[in-house]
């Protein structure tokens, strides 16, 4: 991190970001397109960045 | 993986150090003998010639196995920095890119935590799904 300019810092986080929120948002719509069709929805939610679960 | 002394490495700057170094330890050796044997004509006076020429080439013999050695691990290191500041933002982009990860989580298990929480409930839930970064 200390040999990275902060603008470089700033862009892998925010690109963190958008990918977790990709992850998110996709579980969310498929959540909701379940729960309209009135079926069971047991698809866990994203787990989050590797290595703090495991994966 | 290591970085092979210089005696172990067969690259030319290293076979020289080597070379070196057995140099210098037989010439020390025979000095020593030499000197042992005719300490007394090794003096300032008639004899000082010989002290003279030891001294000369103890010296020289000194500041090239130095310099090799000096060669040799600058080299080395000016070979190992590069790779050590690749390596170093390598893990940086890792690091970066998992707080990122990470900061988008927990707005979004937070969010899905209260929706559960309402659901259980019985109460409605119209809070907004997090907002993308």
């Amino acid at each position: 991190m200390v040999l990275l300019i902060p603008e470089a810092v700033k862009k892998l986080k925010d690109e963190g970001r958008k990918e977790e929120h990709r992850q998110w948002v996709g579980w969310n719509e498929r959540r909701m397109a379940a729960e309209r069709a009135g079926l069971p929805f047991d698809e866990p939610p994203p787990a989050g960045p590797p290595g703090r679960d495991g994966r | 993986m290591g970085i092979p002394a210089f005696w172990e490495d067969e690259g030319s700057v290293e076979r020289w150090g080597k070379y070196w170094v057995i140099y210098y330890i037989v010439f020390l050796a025979v000095l020593a003998v030499l000197l042992s044997r005719h300490w007394g004509a090794v003096n300032w006076g008639d004899g000082s010639y010989v002290f003279l020429l030891a001294a000369i080439f103890g010296l020289s013999a000194g500041v090239a196995l130095t310099f090799t050695i000096c060669t040799e691990l600058g080299g080395r290191m000016v070979l190992l920095i590069p790779g050590a500041i690749n390596k170093l933002k390598d893990e940086g982009r890792k690091e970066g890119r998992k707080e990122g990860l990470e900061e988008a989580n927990q707005k979004w298990v937070g969010w899905n935590e209260r929706r559960m929480a309402a659901e259980r409930a019985g109460l409605p839930f119209d809070e907004p799904p997090p907002a993308g970064p």
